[in-house]
């Protein structure tokens, strides 16, 4: 496929999408990144999986100040394009509607984001801890950027298991 | 009937990643399955975002110790394409070589241990007598056996020399020999047919639905090939000389998992021959200056699947976030696809089928009418094996497999 080609799938996107795009660039023949406001984050996903059988790769978080950014990374193998859809969930509610419903390849990683940066995904059907354990102490989300290194009282808070450990 | 819980996991000394299982059994039939991870979160993300640019190669080398140039490779075409650079010809050749060495001896690792798990010792001592001349080659080639340190952002660390060239050439001959006497043997044996024909089944509905990568998802007819869909480095060249083709299989059952991975080590030897054949003259590397404010995704088609890595920079020396994700990843969920309706001497090979590092069979322990059994890796082990001798004994076969 040509980069000409690869150009159009842009195309391709911006008419699946419609209204649901704040905004797209696509800044390499091969990348696409999508902006899409975070009321609409879900069906956008449901549409670039079902209708242009976009594949999840991984979703990324970061800690952005006043929100948190999604990035869900999505490949389309056929337009041999990867599309980058994006959103930002606004602090301190942090509150998103989840995909693993429709798309199970996106359950673990939403567990992991929501431990990770404290983002809720709303009717998410199995929200338990993925990496850390199940008696982390809550409100705290290591990868945030404002996270301490050393927590007041995390210590205390842990589950007897590590009580007995530390004495 | 009673369902049983049968919890298999946290650790395995084998191989890395631990992880924890908890099979839901109606009699011996599988009908649900939980997977926890985390045992062994090291926090690999967190630090390199206190590593420079050029540190973290380092760090992400020691994500895995089999497909150990896939993360640092996966993690230089982010940088790249955060740069936006093309590098020189040469540089490009010698770390897709790399990168498919690495594919040939991480897949005859997989197939001596999965000969292990049925039974099938000689095919363990096999593959790996073989895998071994496959890893001197690399040490030749790059310096090392394993962690080889081959990519940096803006093209390879190290230059190959003619000899180390001719060396690898010899070993990919005698590779491409056995590699064809095990394509034999597995597509004759009787007995590796009737175990793992028509077992965890993965559809192509279910590959496609939980994401699947790699040789997890190709058996079960998903064409998506990293190397093919996006093509880097050298491989876009290689695809269009015809020097090797993505096998696809339809099936998605263990066998046509295996018969992938014996499949894919042979275009990999081709591909291996046709990058040494062609081997461009010139310079290994480009400078890489300053890295912009910006962001770049970069993947490579590891083994076991796709390895994705983001990087977004501030412009400053560090990355401010740096996500790596591994293909097990996305390939441990399709458990709840493959498992429900097997038998639990099966559940051991279909765990092991879509190649996740094994650490999940050491401690089994049958909760059942109140009484506790705890099942060891052995016995775990003594269950498939014995599955196997009953299908040779049903086809009027001599078994010969040593008694555990």
């Amino acid at each position: 496929m040509t980069d000409e080609q690869k150009y159009m799938v842009a195309d391709k996107v911006k008419k699946a999408l419609g209204d649901l795009i704040v905004s797209i660039e696509q800044p390499r023949p091969n990348r696409i990144y999508v902006v899409i406001h975070q009321d609409n984050f879900p069906e956008a996903i449901r549409i670039v999986h079902e209708n242009l059988g976009g594949k999840l790769c991984t979703s990324t978080a970061l800690d952005v100040r006043d929100a948190v950014e999604l990035i869900y990374h999505m490949e389309l193998p056929e337009d041999m394009v990867l599309c980058n859809v994006k959103t930002l969930v606004a602090k301190p509610e942090l509150k998103i509607g989840t995909c693993a419903n429709f798309f199970p390849a996106t359950d673990w990683i939403e567990r992991e984001m929501s431990e990770m940066y404290g983002v809720t995904f709303e009717n998410h059907p199995d929200p338990r801890h993925l990496l850390l354990p199940d008696g982390w102490p809550e409100g705290n989300f290591p990868m945030r950027g404002d996270y301490p290194q050393r927590p007041d009282g995390f210590e205390e808070q842990l589950p007897d298991i590590y009580q007995k450990d530390r004495k | 009937m009673k369902k049983t819980i049968l919890p298999i996991g946290p650790y395995h000394p084998l191989l890395e990643e631990p992880e924890f299982f908890t099979f839901y059994l109606d009699g011996e039939t599988v009908v649900d399955v939980d997977v926890r991870i985390g045992y062994n979160h090291r926090g690999h993300e967190k630090l390199a975002t206190g590593l420079t640019w050029d540190q973290v190669p380092f760090l992400v080398e020691r994500i895995c110790g089999i497909c150990s140039t896939s993360h640092p490779y996966a993690y230089v075409l982010a940088v790249e394409d955060l740069l936006d650079i093309k590098i020189p010809p040469r540089g490009q050749f010698i770390r897709s070589l790399i990168g498919e060495m690495e594919r040939i001896h991480s897949h005859l690792l997989w197939l001596g241990l999965a000969g292990h798990f049925i039974g099938y010792n000689t095919v363990w001592m096999w593959a790996w007598r073989y895998r071994e001349e496959i890893l001197d080659a690399c040490e030749k080639l790059i310096g090392n056996r394993n962690h080889y340190a081959a990519c940096r952002p803006g093209g390879a660390r190290r230059d190959v020399t003619p000899e180390a060239m001719d060396f690898t050439m010899g070993a990919l001959d005698s590779n491409e020999k056995a590699t064809k006497m095990f394509l034999g043997a597995v597509s004759d044996d009787p007995v590796i047919h009737k175990r793992l024909k028509n077992v965890g089944i993965l559809t192509k509905e279910d590959a496609i639905a939980y994401s699947a990568l790699g040789p997890t998802s190709r058996p079960s007819g998903v064409r998506w090939d990293v190397r093919e869909s996006d093509p880097y480095d050298a491989y876009g060249a290689s695809l269009d000389a015809k020097a090797w083709k993505v096998i696809v299989l339809e099936n998605g059952d263990v066998f046509d998992k295996a018969a992938l991975r014996v499949l894919e080590t042979l275009e990999s030897i081709y591909l291996c021959r046709w990058l040494i054949e062609n081997m461009p003259d010139g310079d290994i590397d480009i400078h890489v200056g300053n890295i912009p404010e910006g962001e770049g995704c970069g993947h490579h088609e590891a083994p076991r699947g796709e390895v994705f890595h983001y990087v977004r920079s501030d412009g400053s020396n560090k990355p401010i976030r740096h996500k790596v994700r591994a293909p097990t990843f996305n390939n441990l969920p399709t458990y709840k696809a493959s498992c429900p309706g097997e038998q639990i001497a099966d559940v051991a090979l279909i765990t092991a089928a879509i190649d996740p590092c094994y650490c999940c069979t050491e401690r089994v322990g049958v909760v059942a009418d109140n009484r506790h059994t705890t099942l060891n890796q052995n016995d775990l082990l003594k269950l498939s094996v014995e599955k196997t001798m009953e299908i040779e004994k049903k086809l009027g076969m001599k078994s010969n497999l040593a008694k555990f």
